[in-house]
C-alpha cells in the first residue's frame, strides 16, 4: 500500500498514556474473549490491534467504548481510572468509535446525521451554523462532503467520513475504527490513511481494528497482536516484520507436535474419496471467491485447509457439502460425480458436512436436544416409517449421542439453544457420527469459539475418525489446529490453493508467508 | 438499553433482554392474562361510549352460554376453527398467510358450482353430491393457497401481498358469479344462488348440525395435532419456519415442504366454506362470510399455533361473532362493538407475544458519576 505514509510517522508519542487497560477480563458463554488483556494507546499514535476473528479484538475496544463491562480489570482514560458503562460516558471522555456497519440514517442529510442527539443543539437548531461547522472540520482533513448531502447517495468512503464527524464534533480524540477499511475500495483506503496520520499530527490517538497485515504494517506507529483472547505481541512497527506478526497471529510460534510425529500413516494413501478439479465457486458479492481449486482427500487422511480469512476456504467448503452451485470445475466422491448434487444426496453418498457456526447452521436452539439429533435423519429408517417419527428410537439416540460426546445438559429434553458452544459443538459432531457412517468429513472452523479443553476434544474426534478409514476436511482459522492435525495442508489465497504442503515439510513460518502473500512455495507436493 | 438521569442525581435505566427459555405454562398464563386485559380494555371503551361494560359482557356471555345461542355459537365457530387450524399448518412454516378468507370463498364457490350444475341437471347425482361438493371446496381452497405459495418459491413473491389481494379477487369473483351466471332464476332478482339440497349437506342423523360442524372441526384438531408432533412432515415443517439455514443444512426440500403446507391451510379454510353455504347460510350469496377467514388469524396466533388451544380460542371467536348480532339487537349498540373486542384481542396478542419472549427491568437508583 502506500509507502510515502510509511516515510512520515506521526510525532514521538509521548510518555503519558492517554488509555491504560489493565487485566481485562471479559467472559461469554464457553468463550473467555479476553483473557487479562493489557492495552496501551499513546497521544498522537496510530496504533494497529492485529488478530484473527474471534482473536478478541473487537471485544476489547467495546469494552473500551462502553458496550461491554469487563468482568474484571481497570480502566484508565488520562490517568483517572473510570467505569463506562455505555457509549455516552465514552463520549464523554473523547473516545468514539467507528463501527464495521455504519449506524446512519440514510434518508436524512450529512448535517442531520452527524448532530442526531446531540447536546446542546436547542429546541430549533441552526443549521447553517452546524453546516458550516461541518465543512471547515471537513476542509481541515481534505474531505469534500456537502453537508446537506443524502447520507443514502454517499459512497462507502464517504459515509465513514461522516461517521468520524459524529465523533470530531463531540470532541473525542481517541478514535476507535473497526476494520474500517473493509468496505473501502483503495483509493478511499489510501484517503482514509491521510486522514488518520493527520489527526495522529493532531495529538488524535487511533486505534486501527484490523486483520489485514498490510494495512497494520503501512499505517501504524504500534502494533498490538491478538489470539484467542490474548495480548500476543505489542512492539513499534518499524521494529516488526510481517513473519512475525503473520506468526504472532496464526500462532504458529506456540506449536509443539508432541505426540503426533510418531502417528501411523493409513495404508490406502490413494484411495480418493473425494477428488474436486478446476472448482469455480461465486462468492456473495458476485465475484468469483474459488478460483479453479484442486484438491484430493484420501480415506484415513486428514486435510487441513489454511488461509487467511476471506480467501475462498469457506465458499470451497460449501461447494463441496452442496450448500452452493459451483460455476466450474467438477467434485468427484468416492467415484462418483457429484457435482452440484443437494444436500440430502451428498449425505446418502457418505458426506457429512459440519457447519460453521454451529447456532446458527447446525442446530435448531428453540427445540429440544433430542428433536435436534433427529433433524437430519428423521425421514430415514429406523428414526421414522410411513412419515411417520419413531420418538422413542430418536431419544434412545439421543442419550447415546449425550452420553458418549459428553454433551453437558441435564435432560435430553433442554432447549439446543441453552447449551454453551463447545456443548453444541459436540452435540453436532456427535449426532452426525452417531446417526450416519461417512466416508468423507468435511469440518468448517469445527474448533471456533471452543476452549481450549472443548477444542481439543473436537480434535481428538477427527483423529480418531481418520484412523477409523474416514477422510477429513477441516478448514480452520488457527494454524496450531490446522498443524496438529494434517497429513497434508492446502494453501488458500486470493480463491486459489496455492500449495499444498505435506506433514513434516509444513513449518509456521512458511505457512504464514504462503497465506499472507500467496507465493507457492518450493515445497509444494 | 435506556438511560435516562433524573433531577436528584437519580437514574432511571429500563432495559429489554431476551428471555432464555419461555416455558408452556409462564406462555399460557401470559396469554391469558392479556386476553382480559383486551376485555377490560374494550370495556373502557364502551363506558365512554355510553355503555355499561358490566351490562354488556353480563348479557353477552349468558345469553351466549343459553342452549340455543350456544348451538349458533357452535356452527359459527366450525368454520372458524377449521380454517385456524388450517393456518398453523402456514403460520408454523414462516409462510405469513392472510389469506384464508380468499381460501374459503373459493371453497364456497366451488362447492356452489357443483350444486348450480347438479340443478341444471348435470354434474353428479344425489349420492355422490357430499363426496363432489366436500373435494371441490377443498381442492379449489388449496389450489387458491397453492398460487401464493409457487409465487414465493420461485419468484420471492411476498406471500403478506399475494394472499392479501387474493381474498378480494375471491370475493369478486364470488360477487359476480352470484349477481350474474349463478343468480337463482326463481329468487325474485335476490342476489343468491339455489339452495343447498339436503343431499349435500353434512349432517349426523339424530344430532344437530351444530355437533356434527364441530365433530368435523374437532376431528381436523385432533389429526393436525398429530401430524405436527408424530409426523416427518410435521417435524420439517417446523424446522423450516425456526431456522432456514439449518433447514437447508439438513437437506430439507423447503420449497415441497413450503407448498404441501399451505395446500393443506387452503383446502381447510375451503372445507371451511363448504360449511358456510351449505350448512349456515345454505346458499352463496355476497358477504357470505363475516370474515371467518381473518378471526382464524388471530385465532390461530392466540392459540399459539397450539392445535387444541386454537381449537378454544376458536370457540371465543365464534362466540364474538354471534354475539355481535347480539349487541345490536339486544343491547341497541352498534354491532361494530364486538369488533372493538377482536381488535384488542388482536393486539393483546401481538403484545403477549413480546412479553412472553422479553424480560423487562426498570431500575431506578441513586448513579455514580463517571470519572
Amino acid at each position: 500500500m502506500s509507502e510515502d505514509l510509511l516515510a512520515s510517522p506521526g510525532p514521538a508519542p509521548t510518555l503519558t498514556p492517554k488509555v491504560e487497560m489493565r487485566g481485562i477480563v471479559k467472559r461469554f458463554p464457553g468463550v473467555v474473549a479476553n483473557d487479562r488483556v493489557d492495552f496501551t494507546i499513546y497521544a498522537g499514535e496510530i496504533h494497529a490491534l492485529l488478530g484473527e476473528n474471534g482473536a478478541g479484538k473487537t471485544t476489547l475496544m467495546n469494552i473500551l467504548y462502553g458496550i461491554y463491562t469487563p468482568d474484571a480489570g481497570v480502566i484508565r482514560v488520562r490517568g483517572v481510572p473510570v467505569r463506562l458503562r455505555s457509549p455516552r460516558d465514552a463520549i464523554r471522555l473523547g473516545i468514539g468509535m467507528v463501527h464495521q456497519d455504519f449506524r446512519l440514517i440514510e434518508a436524512h442529510t450529512v448535517v442531520e446525521n452527524v448532530f442526531l442527539n446531540y447536546d446542546g443543539l436547542g429546541f430549533i437548531p441552526k443549521w447553517s451554523a452546524l453546516e458550516s461547522r461541518l465543512e471547515e472540520i471537513a476542509s481541515n482533513y481534505g474531505w469534500r462532503l456537502n453537508p446537506r448531502a443524502r447520507v443514502g447517495d454517499l459512497s462507502p468512503g464517504e459515509k465513514q467520513q461522516v461517521e468520524l464527524l459524529k465523533l470530531l464534533v463531540r470532541g473525542a480524540d481517541i478514535l476507535l475504527l473497526d476494520e474500517p477499511t473493509s468496505v473501502l475500495t483503495p483509493i478511499e483506503t489510501k484517503v482514509l490513511f491521510k486522514t488518520m496520520r493527520r489527526m495522529a499530527e493532531e495529538g488524535k490517538s487511533i486505534v486501527l481494528i484490523t486483520h489485514k497485515l498490510s494495512e497494520a504494517m503501512s499505517v501504524s506507529d504500534r502494533v498490538t497482536v491478538m489470539r484467542r483472547g490474548r495480548i500476543v505481541l505489542s512492539k513499534p512497527t518499524r521494529e516488526a516484520t510481517i513473519e512475525e506478526l503473520s506468526a504472532a497471529m496464526v500462532g504458529g510460534q506456540l506449536i509443539g507436535n508432541a505426540g503426533l510425529e510418531e502417528r501411523p500413516t493409513y495404508p490406502a494413501v490413494d484411495a480418493p474419496t473425494l477428488q474436486v478439479s478446476g472448482l469455480s465457486v461465486m462468492g456473495d458479492e458476485g465475484v468469483l471467491a474459488v478460483r479453479d481449486a484442486d484438491l484430493t482427500v484420501n480415506r484415513g487422511e486428514i486435510v487441513g485447509i489454511a488461509g487467511v480469512s476471506g480467501n475462498g476456504q469457506i465458499e470451497l467448503v460449501e461447494a463441496i457439502a452442496g450448500l452452493r452451485k459451483p460455476v466450474r470445475g467438477k467434485i468427484m466422491l468416492n467415484g462418483l460425480d457429484v457435482t452440484g448434487a443437494s444436500p440430502r444426496r451428498l449425505m446418502e453418498l457418505g458426506l457429512t458436512y459440519i457447519p460453521p457456526e454451529g447456532k446458527k447452521w447446525g442446530i435448531v436452539p428453540e427445540l429440544s436436544i433430542y428433536e435436534n439429533v433427529a433433524l437430519r435423519v428423521a425421514r430415514y429408517k429406523p428414526y421414522s416409517r410411513m412419515g411417520v417419527i419413531n420418538w422413542r428410537k430418536v431419544a434412545e439416540v439421543a442419550g447415546k449421542v449425550v452420553s458418549e460426546f459428553r454433551v453437558d445438559t441435564s435432560s435430553i429434553k433442554s432447549r439446543a439453544g441453552s447449551l454453551s458452544g463447545g456443548n453444541v459443538q459436540r452435540l453436532i459432531l456427535g449426532r452426525e457420527l452417531t446417526t450416519s457412517k461417512p466416508s468423507l468429513l468435511v469440518a468448517a472452523y469445527p474448533t471456533k469459539g471452543l476452549d481450549i479443553a472443548a477444542s481439543e476434544q473436537v480434535r481428538r474426534i477427527l483423529s480418531r475418525l481418520r484412523s477409523e478409514g474416514v477422510g477429513v476436511l477441516v478448514l480452520s482459522e488457527d494454524l496450531d489446529e490446522i498443524l496438529e492435525l494434517s497429513d497434508r495442508i492446502v494453501v488458500m489465497y486470493g480463491g486459489r490453493v496455492v500449495g499444498v504442503v505435506r506433514r513434516g515439510e509444513a513449518t509456521p513460518e512458511l505457512l504464514g508467508i504462503m497465506m499472507s502473500r500467496g507465493v507457492a512455495a518450493s515445497a509444494s507436493a | 438499553m435506556l438511560r435516562r438521569s433524573l433531577p436528584g442525581g437519580l437514574r432511571l435505566s429500563v432495559r429489554v433482554e431476551r428471555r432464555p427459555e419461555v416455558t408452556p405454562r409462564y406462555s399460557i398464563i401470559v396469554s391469558l392474562g392479556m386476553l382480559l386485559f383486551a376485555f377490560l380494555a374494550s370495556g373502557i371503551i364502551f363506558q365512554f361510549l355510553g355503555f355499561s361494560a358490566l351490562h354488556i359482557y353480563r348479557s353477552f356471555f349468558t345469553t351466549l352460554l343459553s342452549p340455543i345461542m350456544l348451538e349458533e355459537v357452535f356452527r359459527r365457530s366450525a368454520p372458524i376453527i377449521l380454517a385456524a387450524i388450517g393456518l398453523c399448518y402456514s403460520y408454523r412454516m414462516g409462510f405469513w398467510n392472510i389469506g384464508a378468507e380468499g381460501q374459503l370463498y373459493m371453497g364456497m364457490i366451488a362447492a356452489t358450482g357443483v350444486i348450480v350444475l347438479h340443478s341444471a341437471g348435470y354434474g353428479p347425482g344425489e349420492q355422490l353430491l357430499l363426496p363432489a361438493v366436500v373435494a371441490a371446496s377443498m381442492m379449489a381452497g388449496g389450489a387458491w393457497g397453492l398460487i401464493p405459495a409457487v409465487l414465493k418459491v420461485r419468484f420471492g413473491a411476498n406471500e403478506i401481498i399475494t394472499t392479501l389481494m387474493l381474498n378480494y379477487t375471491a370475493i369478486l369473483l364470488a360477487d359476480f358469479l352470484v349477481h350474474g351466471a349463478w343468480k337463482d332464476p326463481a329468487g325474485y332478482g335476490f342476489a343468491q344462488t339455489v339452495q343447498f339440497p339436503a343431499a349435500a349437506k353434512i349432517s349426523i342423523p339424530g344430532v344437530p348440525d351444530a355437533v356434527a360442524y364441530l365433530a368435523i372441526a374437532l376431528a381436523a384438531t385432533v389429526l393436525t395435532f398429530l401430524v405436527f408432533k408424530y409426523t416427518v412432515f410435521g417435524f420439517e415443517s417446523k424446522i423450516v419456519g425456526l431456522n432456514i439455514y439449518a433447514s437447508r443444512y439438513a437437506g430439507l426440500s423447503i420449497s415441497s415442504i413450503l407448498v404441501r403446507g399451505v395446500l393443506i391451510s387452503g383446502a381447510l379454510a375451503g372445507l371451511a366454506g363448504l360449511i358456510v353455504v351449505s350448512g349456515l347460510i345454505g346458499r352463496l350469496r355476497p358477504g357470505a362470510s363475516p370474515g371467518y377467514g381473518y378471526h382464524a388469524i388471530i385465532a390461530s396466533m392466540l392459540g399459539g399455533l397450539y392445535p387444541p388451544a386454537v381449537f378454544f380460542s376458536s370457540i371465543l371467536f365464534g362466540m364474538l361473532v354471534t354475539g355481535g348480532d347480539l349487541l345490536q339487537a339486544g343491547l341497541q349498540m352498534p354491532k361494530s362493538g364486538v369488533e372493538i373486542i377482536m381488535a384488542m384481542i388482536f393486539l393483546a396478542t401481538i403484545v403477549a407475544e413480546f412479553v412472553k419472549r422479553h424480560r423487562l427491568t426498570i431500575v431506578v437508583g441513586r448513579g455514580e458519576g463517571v470519572a
